[in-house]
């Protein structure tokens, strides 16, 4: 029992990172492959926070996450304004998050690759759950706000985007202030589950598990990112998979949904009671069509 | 300054790579004119229009909106000035909604901050519905209210011009820029978009740029034209003028003439 409730508490601390890189991605239509060192910043943050200072938990995970957020912007400004080469920060974000590990592995304070053990455990399923709620709540109203159309306009077409007088750069980089933002809140909540962090946790293979999670989870969609995570998270789990072969699974996973719902389980739509009806009605359609 | 100006392009100049779309080109056009912008293909026209909203940067020369030199700047920039334009290509939110693409034309007008709106105050609330209201006016206008909900990419061609009209028209601009508007539209349609252009001209106070082959819109709708061959100005005036215009004919006609 208390495995299950571990794997589940990990699915919603997963949830809180793919909703960050959902505004980001999902949204805006920006490529990511770094966003686990967010989330390695904010639990870094976070973890030395509470086990130095005694910083009460939920400020600590909040200033891991502005910390977060402050990065993410130092890395935006130059690379996001790019203009007419939207790849630079794919590829910059990737060196970025290559560079944090090594800074990790090489400070004292984070005792190198060995890791950091000892921190409290505040985190457990009511308050991962309560942090999932809230930060899809926050997520939502971003998304449903004018900042949200400017987004999805930018994801749609930059050009038009930028001729209904949308500001590209500050749009990304809100996008990716807020994405960050979430994510470092996941690595503030996983340090204070899991009790030790270590640089290799916040490496390439979270980054592709969370961009992974993003695209499967459809794109356009806050709840089916947080749904794919979750899937990602728990079969693995329950295969009971050696970690070698994780990846394996991930790459299988994404191939069946590709293959089976290109849009990602939950393309431009949102996990509701109507939307089940409605899938309901589309498959009795299909299979009265047979 | 003289301030009936609406735009000025004054000896603008435009290369890619080797070729040379745009040479010395200057233009003027005052304020509530509707002017044509004629041309074989090829000619610059569209360039034109790029320079004008920010998407290239001149090579050389100025381009003066309302007196100020905005030559340059970035195309957000100049479109908050008052400049708004559609697109020979139409460039529309396919895969979002007839109302949401004119939703997001007023982004800039909803009066909350980010706070309020991670919040999710009430406000933000009021402030959407306000705005959606208003871009169903729009719709209205172009005869799309009916089609509010349909996905943008399947309109037909006809309607996907008027919408992308209807979302010019929600940046408030006081110069639009309207790139082949007529192309692919049958002579119904085509009467139907002389007659929106001559009406959102007058109701809206507009200046109107307007490309265009269709020679029957432009007749109709344009006292002035501006003809361009090879990247320069090689006549300007009222249709009766450029119809016997000797460089006119040969640009159009060729060499042979
Ligand atoms: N982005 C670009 N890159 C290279 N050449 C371009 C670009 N835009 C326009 N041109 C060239 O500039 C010339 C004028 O094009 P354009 O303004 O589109 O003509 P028109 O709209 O009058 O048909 C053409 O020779 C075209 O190939
Ligand atoms: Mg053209």
């Amino acid at each position: 029992m208390g495995y299950a409730l571990g794997v589940l508490t990990l699915s919603c601390i997963q949830g809180i990172a793919a909703l960050g890189l959902a505004i980001f991605t999902g949204f805006t239509g920006q490529f990511s492959l770094g966003h686990a060192a967010f989330m390695g910043i904010g639990a870094y943050t976070a973890a030395l926070l509470t086990y130095f200072a005694g910083v009460p938990f939920v400020i600590a995970v909040v200033a891991g996450a502005l910390a977060a957020t402050v990065i993410s912007l130092v890395i935006g400004v130059p690379t996001l304004k790019a203009k007419l080469r939207s790849d630079y920060f794919a590829i910059a974000i990737m060196g970025f998050g290559e560079a944090v590990r090594v800074i990790l592995e090489n400070l004292q304070i984070t005792q190198g690759a060995r890791g950091l053990p000892g921190i409290t455990r505040y985190t457990n399923l009511p308050v991962a759950l309560l942090a999932l709620a809230i930060m899809a709540w926050l997520a939502r109203n971003f998304i449903l706000s004018k900042y949200g159309w400017r987004a999805i306009a930018v994801r749609e077409d930059p050009v038009a985007a930028e001729m209904m007088g949308i500001d590209l750069f500050r749009t990304k980089l809100l996008s990716l202030g807020a994405s960050a933002f979430f994510s470092g809140v996941a690595g503030g909540l996983l340090a204070h589950y899991l009790m030790f962090i270590q640089p290799v946790m916040f490496t390439n293979v979270q980054s592709t598990q969370l961009i992974a999670a993003v695209v499967a989870g459809g794109i356009g969609s806050l709840t089916g990112p947080v749904l794919a995570a979750a899937i990602f998270i728990i079969i693995p789990e329950l295969l009971r998979v050696a970690n070698m072969w994780r990846l394996v699974i991930y790459g299988l996973m994404l191939i069946l949904i590709m293959v089976f719902r290109p849009a990602g389980l939950m393309g431009y739509h949102e996990l509701s009671l109507e939307w089940l009806r409605g899938l309901g009605r589309r498959n009795r359609r299909l299979t009265t069509n047979a | 300054m003289r301030d009936t100006m609406m735009l000025e392009l004054r000896g603008v100049s435009k290369s890619f790579g080797g070729i040379k779309a745009i040479t010395d080109l200057s233009m003027e056009v005052a304020e509530g004119e509707i002017v044509g912008l004629i041309g074989p293909n090829g000619a610059g026209k569209t360039t034109v229009f790029n320079l004008v909203t920010g998407v290239y940067r001149p090579d050389s020369g100025e381009i003066v909106f309302r007196g100020e030199s905005v030559g340059g700047l970035p195309p957000h920039v100049i479109v908050s000035k008052g400049v708004a334009r559609t697109f020979q290509n139409i460039r529309l939110f396919n895969n979002l909604s007839v109302l949401d693409n004119v939703k997001i034309a007023l982004h800039s007008q909803p009066e909350y901050g980010l706070g309020a709106a991670l919040a999710g105050l009430g406000k933000v609330a009021i402030e959407n519905k306000r705005i959606v209201a208003k871009a169903r006016e729009f719709l209205d206008m172009v005869g799309l209210s009916d089609r509010a909900k349909l996905r943008a990419g399947a309109l037909p061609y006809g309607l996907a011009r008027r919408l992308e009209i209807a979302r010019a028209l929600a940046l408030n601009p006081r110069l639009l820029l309207l790139d082949e508007p007529a192309a692919g539209m049958n002579p119904d349609e085509i009467a139907d978009l002389k007659e929106l252009i001559l009406k959102i001209h007058k109701d809206f106070n507009l200046t109107i740029v307007l490309i265009e082959h269709r020679m029957d819109l432009v007749m109709a709708t344009c006292p002035r034209l501006v003809v361009l061959n090879f990247g320069t100005k090689i006549a300007e005036g009222s249709p009766e003028e450029i119809q016997t215009n000797p460089q006119v004919l040969q640009a159009y006609l060729g060499e042979d003439y």
